[in-house]
């Protein structure tokens, strides 16, 4: 691929139009793993609640023959799926981790089995695709409309308003704060009579909403079907944006725009003729950005809780 | 004759210290516990096989009695369990160093990949065909799985996230390799060349799958036993494993110890891949995770992190996996329908509240020393 | 406390950790489980602590009794430098007797004992010299405890008194 072929890429609306597209379930997995870290829970079920809910998404979405009633669907599963994980831990008192996997196995093998059940194949299972808007006036704006306002799926806008739904959650509301508390400090809260493992169990609900909304927008927006492998460690990319941001919503949602930029740019390189690399290894991309992200998070967080130390490394 | 009466008195005296009442009665509740969380998966499973079958009494009677009809059925349960025992024992090692590396996922596909490249490539023969291939596997999923374990002691990198994105890594580019760079054109399908027959390993039993695998993988159980808790290294990784803080104050180098133990564990499922290929495969074709990493952590937990247990957990699961793929061949059901078992009885199991120990000992206490004033519920701990 | 113990670890365990690398416990690359023992089980007679067997998690016994194998393993581990803080705190009074003769019995064999404690009669039972600190301040030094009464020594510690900076500086 020569330079201007590389750069052609970047020029076209279609490729930011891509990245929107891809960084929406990556932005509600971030921030489902954000709500449940704030409390303390590092939620490692949110890939599988991820899975649940776009299969619930596309099942509703076709026996209702409504697209929305299918994302409320999906939204619904995340939720119980976040009850399932708030109910083992917290009245449970199972590790977090253990669940996490439990519950990722769980929904693994109940999808395919339930695409079985229905359909007699384990793949996939057709689903009713959201209507994308289209917003009058601003989608006439040179690029920015045609990225940002024409047939863009409503879930995008939404993920955008969570964003900021959450930073007002935790700056504003007492939920917010509660949900700080108990995550900072279980026996404070509880010593102030704050009834932390309801506090964890709305937390770990929401977080698991947001996972509902980012599933049912991989089957109902981003395709429109249920795929068996289609969540492929989105859950666990947003977990590590998550990190990455640090607790911050807004850093938070950037870094997984990033990751998603790292996913439009593999999978629109795929598309070109000429460009020589395998798709397999442009695959692996998005993966190795991540796992570069949290090292250099973690490197400059290192160096921060050990400046004397890292001052010496430097001299050497 | 007198040694002899010294060595039973000392066997006498070791049990005793093994196995005073409470020690017993806590294992008797362990087990019972977990009897009873293998049960309620058993009964959700029942229902959902209900749910979906045209014929649940069919597709159940597979599922339970299928593994048992014949000796090649079962000696398909002992193939089954022979990758979930190295699993297990490579978890058990993690965990007990007190971390979640999951890169004993890819670390199955790496050693699988490598060990059946080296077999074709290196064209061996006799014992070094496969002493040689599975060698070359392990220690390159130890290479790899050295990155995130270090990552994690040097700058505490999640050393969850990371290995879960190593998996990926490794998994395409093992898919583009076998794809694009040793694809054999031959076998119409995305597949390394066929692995040699020096480099196969035999059968243990007639008409079945069962390979010398399964006694090396016996064997790793025990040397996974003797390294954790017979010697020093076993020791500092328990320690660490348990309580850093504690182990840093009695010297131990708790970033080494959790190191080797994350590079131990991979380096078994290295292993694991390797012996699978080398085993029960023609050629190396595998284009997704084979997921064995995340059976394992959870045949660990059901053995409660014991080495020696582990073979009798994977037993179980390599039981649940032949009896659900009977059932998926001749009936109507999905043998998926494991998974949802599996999940059920790893959170069960894990949990420190499900009919916990402390719960029953005060149960039990009460019942049967009522007159004796005992501490109440749960009291036994509190002291602690 | 925390660091102290492993609650999951036996008793074995945690009164071995120190010394689980001298020789004399390791064949080869195995560990002697029967000098071990016979260690843990030598250490949980001279501390009289209380347990039902080697085997059992520390987390079955009391705080007392841990703090005893916590003593009971640095002492015994002690090469040349002993620092102790709050060795007996929560320890009941027999135990602290017995771990105040180790301490003793430490010092006649010629090692040095850092011993950092709020309870003056533990000082003075076992300490020669001693600093007295005040609010991080060093308020005292005292080369011979005997000579000094508790009044005195209390008057320090509360910081109503103090040496003159060169003699206390010395």
């Amino acid at each position: 691929m020569t330079m201007r072929e590389f750069l052609q890429l970047f020029a076209t609306p279609e490729f930011y139009a891509m990245i929107l597209q891809l960084a929406t379930p990556l932005v509600f997995a971030a921030l489902a793993a954000l709500v449940s870290n704030k409390a303390g829970v590092l939620n490692i079920g949110i890939e599988g609640a991820m899975v649940s809910a776009a299969l619930a998404a596309a099942l509703f979405s076709t026996l209702t023959g409504s697209a929305m009633l299918g994302v409320l669907a999906g939204v619904f599963a995340g939720i119980l799926m976040g009850l399932f994980f708030a109910f083992c831990t917290v009245r449970l008192r199972t590790n977090h981790i253990l669940v996490g996997i439990a519950t990722n196995i769980l929904a693994a093998g109940l999808s395919v089995f339930v695409v079985y059940a229905i359909t007699g194949n384990k793949s996939d299972y057709p689903g009713i695709a959201m209507t994308p808007w289209n917003v009058p006036l601003l989608k006439d704006i040179p690029l920015i409309g045609e990225v940002f306002f024409t047939e863009v799926n409503p879930l995008v806008y939404l993920a955008i308003v969570a964003v900021f739904a959450v930073r007002f959650l935790f700056r504003r509301t007492v939920l917010g704060v509660r949900i700080l508390a108990v995550g900072k400090n279980e026996a404070a809260a509880a010593s102030v009579g704050i009834s932390t493992d309801r506090v964890k169990t709305i937390a770990l609900l929401i977080a698991g909403g947001l996972a509902g909304f980012g599933g049912a927008y991989l089957s109902l927006g981003y395709m429109s079907s249920f795929n068996t492998g289609m969540v492929a460690g989105r859950g666990f990319i947003g977990i590590a944006a998550e990190a990455i941001g640090a607790g911050n919503p807004v850093a938070t949602a950037l870094f997984a725009v990033l990751f998603g930029a790292v996913n439009a740019f593999s999978l629109a390189a795929q598309t070109f003729p000429s460009f020589t690399i395998p798709y397999e290894l442009l695959n692996t991309l998005p993966y190795l950005t991540t796992t570069a992200g949290l090292v250099i998070y973690s490197v400059i967080r290192y160096r921060k809780l050990h400046p004397r130390l890292a001052k010496k490394e430097i001299k050497q | 004759m007198k040694r002899l009466s010294a060595f039973v008195s000392r066997l006498c005296s070791w049990f005793k210290s093994q196995f005073t009442s409470r020690h017993l009665l806590t294992a008797l509740i362990e087990g019972g516990r977990t009897l009873i969380a293998i049960l309620i998966a058993y009964l959700v499973a029942f229902a959902v096989i209900g749910f979906v079958s045209d014929d649940p009494e069919m597709a159940i009677r597979w599922f339970v009695f299928g593994p048992l009809s014949s000796p090649t059925e079962f000696g398909e349960v002992l193939k089954n369990a022979t990758p979930l025992l190295f699993a297990g024992i490579a978890a058990c090692l993690i965990i007990k160093g007190g971390n979640f590396n999951m890169f004993t996922e890819g670390a199955f596909y790496a050693g699988g990949l490598i060990a059946a490249l080296a077999a074709i490539y290196f064209d061996l023969s006799g014992i070094l065909a496969i002493i040689i291939p599975l060698a070359c596997g392990t220690l390159a999923a130890m290479l790899i799985g050295y990155i995130p374990a270090k990552l994690k002691a040097k700058y505490e990198v999640n050393e969850f996230v990371s290995s879960i994105m190593f998996n990926f890594i490794v998994m395409w580019i093992g898919v583009w390799l076998i794809s694009n760079v040793v694809i054999d054109v031959t076998s119409g399908d995305n597949a390394t060349a066929p692995i040699p027959d020096a480099s196969r390993l035999r059968i243990l039993f007639e008409n079945t799958n069962v390979t010398t695998g399964l006694l090396i993988a016996l064997g790793v159980a025990v040397v996974a036993y003797l390294y954790m808790f017979r010697t020093r290294f076993g020791f500092r990784l328990r320690m660490t494993g348990d309580n850093k803080a504690f182990a840093r104050s009695v010297g131990i180098d708790v970033g080494r110890a959790g190191v080797s133990s994350q590079i131990l564990g991979i380096g078994v499922a290295g292993l694991g891949g390797g012996l699978a290929i080398l085993a029960n495969y023609h050629r190396f074709n595998w284009k997704t995770l084979p997921g064995f990493g995340f059976d394992g952590f959870m045949v660990a937990i059901i053995a409660k992190n014991r080495p020696l247990l582990v073979p009798f957990a994977a037993l179980f699961i390599g039981y649940l996996r032949s009896g659900a793929d009977l059932m998926a061949f001749n009936t109507d059901v999905a043998q998926e329908v494991v998974q949802i078992i599996q999940g059920l009885i790893l959170i069960l199991v894990a949990s420190e509240a499900f009919f916990s120990s402390a719960w029953f000992r005060g149960v039990i206490a009460k019942r049967m020393f009522r007159r004796k004033q005992l501490a109440p519920v749960g009291g036994v701990d509190d002291h602690a | 406390m925390k660091d102290g113990v492993d609650l999951d670890g036996s008793l074995v365990d945690n009164a071995t950790a120190a010394i689980r690398d001298d020789r004399q416990f390791n064949i080869g690359p195995f560990q002697s489980d029967r000098k071990l023992d016979a260690y843990a089980k030598r250490l949980a007679e001279r501390y009289e602590v209380r347990h039902e067997s080697l085997r059992e998690p520390i987390r079955h016994l009391s705080g007392g009794n841990m703090q005893k194998v916590v003593c009971g393993r640095e002492i015994s581990a002690c090469k040349t430098v002993l620092i102790a803080d709050q060795p007996t705190r929560g320890v009941d009074v027999g135990s602290v007797r017995t771990i105040h003769d180790h301490i003793e019995l430490l010092r006649q064999h010629g090692k040095a004992i850092l011993l950092i404690s709020s309870d003056l009669s533990e000082i003075r039972t076992l300490c020669r010299r001693a600093i007295v600190l005040h609010q991080g301040e060093i308020v005292a030094h005292i080369d011979d405890l005997a000579a000094y009464t508790e009044e005195e020594l209390g008057l320090y510690m509360l910081g109503l008194k103090r040496q003159r900076t060169t003699e206390a500086g010395s």
